[in-house]
């Protein structure tokens, strides 16, 4: 497999530090982002899956190491913003959407890096736009107001926004979280579909193991920062590895019509006869 | 992928976002407004100009009308430079308070309650107890620029501890400490070294500091180009409404808009204080009006901000000019007994919210 060709993102011993924290956020982190992709990040909360993302995009500055995109000869962090914009887009963890703009609206802020703060706003710009709305298929409600929005619809305008950048790498922050079981499905459908069709490199930070499983070509563990392991959902969700990961005990057994890893966390019975009263019986 | 039904507008707004009618509604109506409250300081005072002697006197055809001299004299010295300078000083104010509030991404932010007019008007004290620079010196809007900007970096710099908006709680008390101060250093200045300090301390409370032409003159270059820039950066202010840090990943060198858009805010607000004097909750005010009638766009929320800030405080002034007749009140007393209340308002519902 020609794996070293399709390469789009390098993150050399990336290494992070927030102001005033005791240890780095990131250490240490090297990984190869390939074009045509589903990357998923995965780990316990605070083991650095935002701050991969964050560093990766360029709006943080290594403490040490380096992220860089194929055919760049500056690392992310030292482009200007609207180069960077060009080249990767990140969707963030869905949070409120300020209101008072339509969707096209909204998804035409993506485009800034083409039309500068000032300048008219390009037929190709508005083709963008269209396209990025057609792709998510939002082209029927582009000219609601966003506040009005569901979450799920919301995520998806952000993600037209992400596409209409233009650029060839996408970096997702939990693109599930809040979403309902439909949606999350559509959505990572939908996000697996530009990795295969149009070759985007996805990376996508996701708390929910089976949802990695059915739809990540390949998944990176981290823990406190460090990347554990990184492989296909085969390869990297077993027992052994996610049990200590997550200082939990878990059955992974295959999916009997598919066959991918289902990854099945122990309960409160399983963790009494381990000697750890559960919580509930405490209480009586 | 399939559609998913969309439930109809919930809200019903004023703004049709569709044609051009409905777009152009909203600024006609601000225009009409603006329109009527300038005849109307222009015609109301001490003595009263009827429609038909106003338009001779600016048409500058009194004699054929029998209109005596002295109130062409009223008109062009002293009613139509106030209520010039009045217009542009409520044009600055609600502009810069829109402004302000979509950098700080924070709905109670405004030129007052920054501080920021505090620390334009310490700036013109400063430059008055100077010997040699008088009230009606080209430098008088310097001083005030950089007293306001010294305001905003210390209130800026005290209440933002990360890369989020900065906190409502933190940066509104920093701004009413840090105006506080500024004020009260600024009174001092006048008590020790102006003769006329009733005067000077009456402009501190948002009355003129110059009569005639002077501050039309030496304010509207500095103003007019801080609205035109800011006009320009509707489109970075709205990117900058879904945070910094999206914003940059989106494209927008964040930095660099944060401070045009700061300085721009502050040398706007500073012009018009520097001779108007501190002048609460227009800034406040009006760009919320604009935001619940007609959305938050800032494209159009900053040129509707201008026109309307422009009307309420030439209505504002009106008011404080006919209420204890023949005594003006400064005009900053009317804005604060309008503006208060309405500041409650919006604490409550901003509360209500978190």
């Amino acid at each position: 497999m020609n794996a070293r060709a399709n390469v789009a993102l390098v993150l050399e011993r990336l290494t992070v530090r927030y102001p005033a924290a005791a240890n780095n956020a990131l250490e240490q982190a090297s990984l190869d982002i390939r074009s045509g992709e589903l990357l998923a990040i995965a780990g316990p909360n605070g083991c650095g899956k935002t701050t991969l993302l964050r560093a990766a995009s360029g709006v943080l500055a290594p403490l040490s190491g380096l992220a860089r995109c194929a055919g760049q000869t500056h690392p992310m962090h030292m482009l200007p913003p609207e180069s960077r914009a060009r080249l990767l887009a990140v969707v963030p963890q869905m949070a409120g959407l300020p209101s008072g703009y339509t969707v096209a609206e909204a998804v035409m802020l993506g485009r800034i890096s083409f039309h500068g703060w000032f300048g008219p706003e390009t037929a190709a710009d508005r083709e963008a736009v269209h396209s990025a709305l057609a792709a998510v298929g939002l082209e029927s409600i582009s000219s609601q107001p966003i506040e009005t929005l569901s979450g799920g619809t919301a995520q998806r305008v952000l993600i037209a926004r992400a596409l209409a950048q233009g650029a060839s790498i996408l970096l997702m922050d939990e693109p599930t979280a809040h979403l309902d079981i439909r949606f999350q499905i559509e959505t990572l459908s939908l996000l697996r579909r530009f990795a295969r069709e149009r070759g985007h490199a996805v990376v996508a930070a996701m708390h929910d193991l089976n949802l990695v499983a059915r739809f990540a070509d390949r998944v990176a563990l981290l823990s406190g920062g460090r990347l554990v392991c990184c492989g296909s959902p085969q390869t990297a969700l077993t027992a052994e590895i996610l049990s200590p990961l997550f200082h939990h005990p878990m059955q992974v057994i295959p999916h009997p019509l598919h066959g991918y890893p289902l990854i099945l966390p122990d309960g409160e019975e399983r963790l009494k006869s381990a000697g750890k009263p559960a919580r509930a019986r405490k209480k009586r | 992928m399939r559609s998913i039904p969309i439930a109809p507008r919930p809200r019903i707004s004023l703004s049709a976002r569709g044609g051009f009618f409905s777009r152009a509604l909203p600024f006609g109506l601000c225009l009409i407004l603006l329109g009527a409250a300038l005849a109307a300081s222009v015609a109301i005072g001490a003595v009263a100009i009827t429609p038909g002697q106003l338009w001779s006197i600016l048409r500058h055809a009194p004699d054929s009308a029998g209109i005596p001299p002295s109130l062409t004299s009223i008109v062009w010295d002293l009613r139509l430079p106030r209520t010039i300078f009045i217009m542009l000083l409520g044009m600055a104010l609600a502009s810069s308070g829109a402004a302000f509030q979509g950098i700080f991404r924070n709905p109670l932010a405004d030129p007052y309650l920054l501080g920021i007019g505090s620390g334009a008007s310490l700036g013109v004290a400063i430059a008055i107890t100077i010997p040699g620079f008088a009230p009606s010196s080209p430098v008088i809007p310097v001083f005030a620029f950089l007293g306001a900007l010294w305001i905003v970096l210390m209130v800026y710099g005290w209440s933002r501890p990360g890369r989020d908006a900065a906190s409502s709680t933190r940066l509104i008390l920093a701004g009413v400490a840090a105006g506080a101060f500024a004020q009260s250093l600024a009174a001092f200045l006048f008590y020790r070294t102006v003769e006329q300090t009733q005067r000077a301390i009456a402009w501190l409370m948002g009355g003129l500091l110059l009569g005639g032409w002077d501050p039309v003159r030496l304010s509207l270059p500095y103003i007019l180009i801080g609205i035109a820039v800011m006009f320009a950066m509707g489109r970075v202010l709205n990117l900058l409404q879904f945070g910094e840090e999206q914003a940059e990943q989106t494209g927008l060198n964040v930095q660099r808009a944060r401070w045009i858009l700061i300085i721009t805010a502050s040398m706007t607000t500073a012009a018009g204080v520097a001779f108007g004097g501190v002048i609460g909750f227009i800034g406040l005010a009006v760009p919320h009006l604009v935001r619940l009638l007609w959305g938050g766009d800032y494209r159009r929320l900053l040129p509707l901000s201008t026109l309307l800030g422009a009307s309420v405080l030439l209505l504002a002034d009106l008011l404080a000019r006919t209420l204890l007749a023949p005594q003006q009140l400064p005009v900053g007393i009317v804005t604060a007994l309008l503006g208060a209340p309405f500041f409650f308002y919006l604490l409550r519902r901003n509360g209500a919210s978190r």
